[in-house]
């Protein structure tokens, strides 16, 4: 395959830690030196990979190994110390709790983010009745999202990844959109029909199992660099292996 | 990757569907304003109607103002500063208040800081509907130098734009800097002839012209909005000039300290 939509490329980033969360003009004058040190901690050393468009990658990876950091990368979100890293299309990350805003309803979360998602107007409208339709939320419209549960926003977000048409998905921690085993099959299938068939995917996740059913390849981080990227049946042995 | 090059943000703004764009993110920042109270968007309608009475009372009725439409000149010197006011000091909660949409959609960060003065327009925009409706109804007549308005409110959007990106970004490092700027702002109100001509200020300490740009385009916006005359040149050019700066500084820092922002989201 030739069309790489994602160019991750000797890719590095440090976080640098101050030891207080942020500064007061008080302390510059009253404390000393050390209390400005900062503490440096290496979340990815010289990692390189390519994502090809329509290819499913699964990250894997123990906690801290700089899975999130590497997809908050790609996002944009974070610059890294040293490499490089391009995309292709436009990109929605989905991670349980963040994506609306909680004083807001899901009208007008989804037309705000249809609208920075490049859609025209009168498409996020077509597209807002779908998404609500899909997510079951009709009798919660009015509502603002901090009164709707857990599993209610996880399916508002499911619902939107599949609507709004981004590119590229990154999927951190987030999977199937919550609700009961009805709710589960219609999602299976909508992200069939709607993901799996032509949209790049990035899937980080603990549960291998999902690794293993929808990935092409998988790439496995280990304390910020890369410890093996293959087809997954190969990582998904190896990183049982090391594990154990 | 694609990061954002700021130093062309501006005229990519308002181009197509990044316009578009930013509209909507105004949009929704004015409907948040009000959302959740009884009357709503009528409140940025009735809070202008209230503080126009309340100046013509008070200044006409109870002062005794010798100067004509003395309420006029403060609304206007008020409604203009509010702008200033209002953005910048809605400037160091942006990034944290738009967070939710940069975790998860790639955006332009510097949208939310256009949009964020956009929306102080707006409510500028509702307020100078109601002083030409009062100006009006107080026999002020209007010629054809109001033309020049949109010039002046282009140097207002600069200026609260560029201020606005230096606040976030002193933001990040320190939390005192929202105390700091309120006593700024206050200084700045006061020394920015809104409670009175501007000759005044100037001929009582002449750096002040240098120092607070404000000085010059409250002047400026009497002048077209109230005492139908054309701007003064010096005073356009020298505002527009010191806001242009404060906008290069602002992008500059905002593009070395962005990403340190994020990470402290």
């Amino acid at each position: 395959m030739n069309n790489v939509v994602i160019e991750v490329r000797n890719v590095s980033k440090s976080y640098s830690v101050l030891s207080t969360s942020s500064l007061a003009i008080k302390d510059i004058f009253l404390k000393g030196k050390n209390h400005f040190k900062r503490r440096k901690i290496n979340a990815l050393s010289n990692v390189s990979f390519e994502v090809h468009k329509n290819e499913k990658l699964g990250i894997i990876g123990r906690n801290g190994s700089g899975k999130s950091t590497i997809i908050n990368l790609i996002m944009g979100a974070l610059k890294s110390d040293k490499g490089s890293i391009s995309t292709h299309g436009k990109i929605m990350k989905l991670e349980t709790g963040v994506g609306f805003d909680n004083e807001m309803n899901a009208k007008q979360n989804v037309m705000l983010n249809s609208s920075l998602m490049g859609l025209p107007k009168a498409t996020a409208e077509e597209r807002y009745r779908e998404i609500i339709e899909f997510a079951e939320l009709e009798e919660y419209e009015g509502l603002p999202i901090k009164h709707l549960s857990k599993g209610m926003k996880s399916r508002l977000a499911f619902a939107s990844a599949m609507y709004m048409e981004p590119d590229i998905i990154l999927l951190d921690e987030f999977f199937g959109g919550g609700g009961d085993a009805r709710f589960k099959v219609k999602s299976d299938k909508v992200f069939e029909e709607r993901i799996l068939q032509n949209k790049t995917l990035i899937i980080v996740s603990h549960s291998l199992s999902i690794i293993e059913q929808h990935c092409d390849r998988v790439l496995w981080l280990d304390k910020g660099t890369v410890e093996m990227l293959d087809i997954p049946a190969l990582v998904i042995e190896a990183y049982k292996d090391y594990r154990r | 990757m694609s990061t954002p090059n700021l130093s062309r943000q501006i005229a990519l703004a308002f181009k197509g569907p990044r316009l578009e764009r930013i509209l909507t993110l105004a949009r929704y920042d004015y409907t948040k304003r009000y959302h959740g109270s009884h009357f709503g968007m009528i409140w940025a309608l009735i809070k202008p109607i209230f503080q126009l009475t309340v100046y013509y009372f008070i200044f006409t009725g109870v002062f005794g103002a010798r100067e004509e439409n003395y309420a006029l000149v403060i609304f206007l010197g008020l409604i203009t500063w509010m702008v200033f006011s209002e953005s910048t000091n809605r400037s160091m909660a942006v990034l944290k208040s738009k967070a939710f949409l940069i975790k998860t959609i790639q955006v332009n960060p510097v949208d939310f800081f256009i949009s964020n003065v956009l929306t102080a327009f707006a409510g500028f925009g509702l307020a100078l509907i109601i002083y030409v409706v009062a100006s009006l109804v107080m026999g002020t007549s209007y010629s054809w130098q109001v033309v020049y308005m949109p010039l002046l409110l282009f140097t207002i959007f600069i200026l609260c734009l560029g201020v606005s990106l230096i606040l976030a970004v002193l933001n990040i490092y320190f939390q005192d800097i929202e105390q700091i700027w309120s006593m700024v702002a206050m200084f700045g109100m006061w020394t920015s002839g809104v409670f009175g001509r501007s000759e005044i200020f100037i001929q009582a300490f002449p750096p002040l012209r240098y120092i607070n740009p404000f000085l010059a385009i409250i002047s400026n916006i009497r002048n077209v909005m109230l005492y139908s005359a054309s701007p003064d040149w010096n005073d356009y050019v020298y505002s527009t000039l010191y806001a242009i700066a404060l906008l290069i500084i602002g992008l500059a820092l905002f593009r070395r300290n962005y990403f340190q922002a994020l990470e402290r989201l």
